[in-house]
């Protein structure tokens, strides 16, 4: 099966994991610690990782068909690319942890009363246990198809909100200077590194000469989206702000046209929802991978069990609450950790690229298929 | 049918649903609805009385719709008291009471009695304001008898009858409040101006009510029956009642109906407590300075025109539109409010009334009368900024907005005053009124 995806699944996929981490618990999170002027971290982290998206972008484009494994293997050996991928693994584990008890955190308080844990993690396995099992052309897919149902009901509830704000909220300017939005940027550091998932799609994109605008293009539109959304926030909930653990679901309630005219929040709701299991299943689908590599040949072939297993496990035995998650996430070590992967693993790809010219100065890229070849070539 | 069968076996989505539905089924079929454990919270009244223990201090009463098979939806609406420490408290009670867990989620409105108020409305509310379970942003009203309006209310069940709900949406847009809702109430709690203004609504007993009248069928009326005589009850400790208890016989005059009473006075909460209350007169003076009101009215006593004599003129101030501007002028805030409107001759009460007075030529607003308008209206302003400043009132919100302008200006400008908790109290207000004639 041809496992490659266009460029426009991946800006949607890209689009999903700007987004969906940021919109519940972590607005409060961050304007708890930077103040007001949380939505300047916000601004600033979301820049600091387009910059890193353009990394990931260059050695696509330069080597279309390299997946990371096979750059890391032939510019710093085995041992250092399993040590990387070991990283990874822990790091996409955690986030799979993450968005699992921020989806149960969200079904619990929004929809339901009271939602059994152990049910909610069979169920969520066992979704995730087919889910992974899957091609990457499915998430690619999955993305295309339900990223204008989600666009349209968040672009929504910020078109309803806006009314209702108070940009003065906005204001002052670093009132206590810039130090705490720097310390807010590196402690809420697990919301961010959007594009670390490009790390499983490097080699598996059908790279076109429009594929780097396609990316970019959604990643803008990702990020526009959700610093919209941190400011619409904030001038709507002034410094009750740090209250608000369901950020987008509270948004809405918060209105009262939402409320009054039949109860448009749900819309929120739902979209919402979608987003949170489509990204988990990502994190999961890049946990999988990771195991994968690592794991003998034998017992890889039965990773996303081995992967259900671990999670459900952890989930289980771990007497996790959000709280107690979010402190970790949230705590020195791990903002160092999700930094090194962040930021480090993109830093690296681009001493491949440098590595590899200096190997091959002469050696010119690849020339680029244009999109109808891409598509003939994917038929084939 | 069996190649569809075979299909399926081989098919993962179908094995991932099947497991999905042998796992939940055994786990929810054996419950009973959601509707039928919760008590549907629409209204909930706070008061607290210190005379009382401190384990029963506060007294909680909610309005909860328990469905009934009636057309009448009004009918199926109950309300129920309970004491207790605290607001988790009271709800124990009132779950152990009616046997339902007690459900937030359509709880649109809370009444807290002027005691809550005057002892800081945060400390009872701060339940609402952490509970998941109230996912609604209610509005906030203050009252002298919160279970009495939950019973008024309750009565209410004819469309010609006049409605908390009416009420509501009538001051929100013609009556000066500011942070009405929870959410926003909670927020002002913590800025820098910290002052919202929240509508007083009251109950009063009204005229004996015959069967019959108005519409209302005698089971209403048997319930107003049995609400006001709850609502007099001493030691209404823990009651509840429902819109068709009993029922009176056809004809018979029944006790006092309770009325909700819009008085149009405005409670002003700073910090979160009650500190004064704004009159009728005060809060319609506000109205005119308010950028959320588009109507106002002004009326000039005692005035002549050349075709009429000491009358009183009212004028409707149509296309209402107010502005603020802040800004500094020597290290001095400034405060400017402008406001333009289309005025309208809407009544004249005179002893005597010429041909003249009636004329569409001669009723014109003239530019004298305009300046008399305009003098009045700067009076006003004169009048309220005068109170607010004498009791440290922020009425505009002006130390959350000039904080917000102008940080390093505010600032400089509170270690220059003698008294950094009034600081409203050196600055400078202007008003700048504009009208136009709407014939």
């Amino acid at each position: 099966m041809n496992n490659s995806i266009s460029s426009k699944q991946v800006g949607t996929l890209l689009f999903f994991s700007i987004i969906a981490i940021k919109a519940v618990l972590l607005p409060a999170i961050i304007y708890f610690y930077a103040g007001t002027n949380g939505y300047i971290t916000v601004i600033g982290v979301l820049t600091i990782d387009f910059s890193l998206l353009l990394c990931y972008l260059a050695i696509m484009k330069r080597y279309p068909n390299k997946t990371f494994v096979n750059i890391m293997e032939e510019c710093f050996g085995l041992v250092i690319s399993k040590v990387l991928v070991a990283m990874i693994l822990v790091y996409f584990a955690i986030k799979t942890i993450l968005m699992i008890m921020s989806t149960y955190n969200f079904l619990e308080q929004v929809l339901y009363d009271e939602i059994n844990w152990i049910y909610y993690v069979i169920v969520t396995l066992a979704f995730l246990y087919f889910v992974v099992s899957k091609s990457l052309r499915v998430f690619g897919r999955s993305g295309q198809v339900l990223f204008w149902i989600v666009f349209f009901a968040i672009t929504l509830v910020m078109l309803i909100t806006v009314t209702n704000t108070d940009f003065t909220a906005l204001l002052p300017l670093f009132p206590n200077g810039a130090k705490p939005l720097v310390d807010t940027g590196f402690k809420c550091a697990v919301g961010f590194g959007d594009y670390t998932i490009l790390i499983f799609f490097l080699g598996n994109t059908a790279y076109t000469k429009h594929s780097t605008r396609h990316i970019i293009t959604f990643a803008l539109l990702g990020i526009t989206t959700i610093a919209n959304f941190y400011i619409v926030f904030l001038c709507n909930f002034g410094y009750s702000v740090v209250n608000q653990n369901l950020a987008i679901a509270d948004l809405t309630l918060y209105i009262d046209l939402a409320v009054s005219v039949s109860r448009l929040e749900w819309i929120a709701v739902f979209s919402w929802l979608i987003t949170m299991v489509v990204q988990m299943s990502v994190y999961a689908y890049c946990f999988n991978q990771s195991l994968i590599y690592l794991l003998p040949q034998k017992i890889s072939k039965h990773s996303h069990l081995i992967l259900v297993i671990i999670t459900g496990l952890t989930l289980i035995f771990g007497n996790f609450t959000l709280q107690n998650i979010a402190s970790f996430v949230l705590s020195q070590g791990y903002s160092i950790f999700a930094c090194v992967v962040q930021i480090g693993i993109p830093l690296l790809l681009l001493l491949c690229l440098l590595i590899y010219r200096i190997r091959k100065p002469h050696s010119n890229p690849p020339a680029l298929p244009t999109n109808k070849q891409a598509i003939e070539e994917g038929q084939k | 049918m069996i190649k569809v069968l075979s299909k399926l076996r081989q098919n993962k989505i179908f094995y991932t649903i099947l497991i999905l539905i042998l796992i939940m089924f055994p786990s929810a079929i054996y419950k009973t609805s959601e509707g039928e454990r919760t008590a549907i919270v629409v209204m909930v009244g706070l008061d607290v009385d210190d005379t009382r223990p401190k384990s029963e201090q506060l007294e909680l009463s909610i309005m909860y719709l328990a469905p009934q098979s009636t057309s009448d939806i009004n009918k199926s609406y109950t309300v129920v008291t309970a004491l207790g420490e605290n607001v988790s408290d009271c709800l124990s009670s009132l779950e152990a009471k009616t046997g339902k867990r007690a459900g937030l989620s359509h709880c649109a409105l809370i009444i807290i009695s002027d005691t809550v108020a005057q002892n800081g409305a945060m400390q009872y509310l701060d339940f609402f304001t952490r509970t998941n379970n109230l996912s609604t942003n209610s509005l906030l009203v203050v009252s002298e008898t919160p279970k009495e309006l939950l019973q008024a209310q309750q009565e209410e069940s004819n469309s010609l009858s006049i409605s908390l709900q009416n009420i509501l949406d009538y001051n929100q847009n013609h009556q000066f409040t500011l942070d009405i809702d929870l959410e926003s109430f909670h927020a002002q709690y913590f800025d820098e101006a910290s002052t919202s203004f929240l509508p007083i609504i009251n109950v009063k007993s009204g005229d004996a009510q015959e069967s019959g009248e108005g519409g209302g069928s005698s089971n209403n009326e048997s319930g107003a029956n049995s609400n006001s005589s709850n609502a007099n009850s001493p030691d209404a400790s823990s009651e509840s009642t429902t819109s068709d208890q009993t029922t009176s016989s056809s004809g018979a005059k029944g006790p006092a109906k309770l009325e909700i009473v819009n008085s149009g006075e405005v409670a002003v909460m700073q910090r979160g407590t009650m500190t004064h209350k704004m009159s009728q007169s005060q809060v319609e003076a506000m109205n005119l300075f308010s950028d959320q009101i588009k109507k106002g009215s002004i009326t000039i006593n005692n005035y002549s025109s050349h075709s009429i004599n000491n009358a009183d003129f009212v004028v409707e101030l149509t296309q209402k539109s107010v502005s603020y501007s802040y800004f500094f002028a020597d290290s001095r805030p400034v405060f400017r409010v402008s406001l333009n409107a289309k005025c309208k001759l809407s009544e004249i009460a005179a002893h005597y009334y010429s041909i003249d007075s009636i004329s569409i030529v001669d009723t014109q607003i003239t530019d004298s009368f305009r300046n008399v308008l305009i003098d009045k209206i700067a009076e006003n302003y004169t009048n309220l900024i005068n109170w607010a400043k004498s009791n440290n009132i922020d009425l505009f919100g002006l130390t959350k907005q000039y904080y917000r302008l102008y940080s390093e200006d505010w600032t400089n400008y509170l270690s220059t005053i003698p008294d950094t908790k009034n600081p409203i109290d050196d600055m400078l207000f202007l008003i700048d009124v504009k009208l136009i004639d709407n014939g």
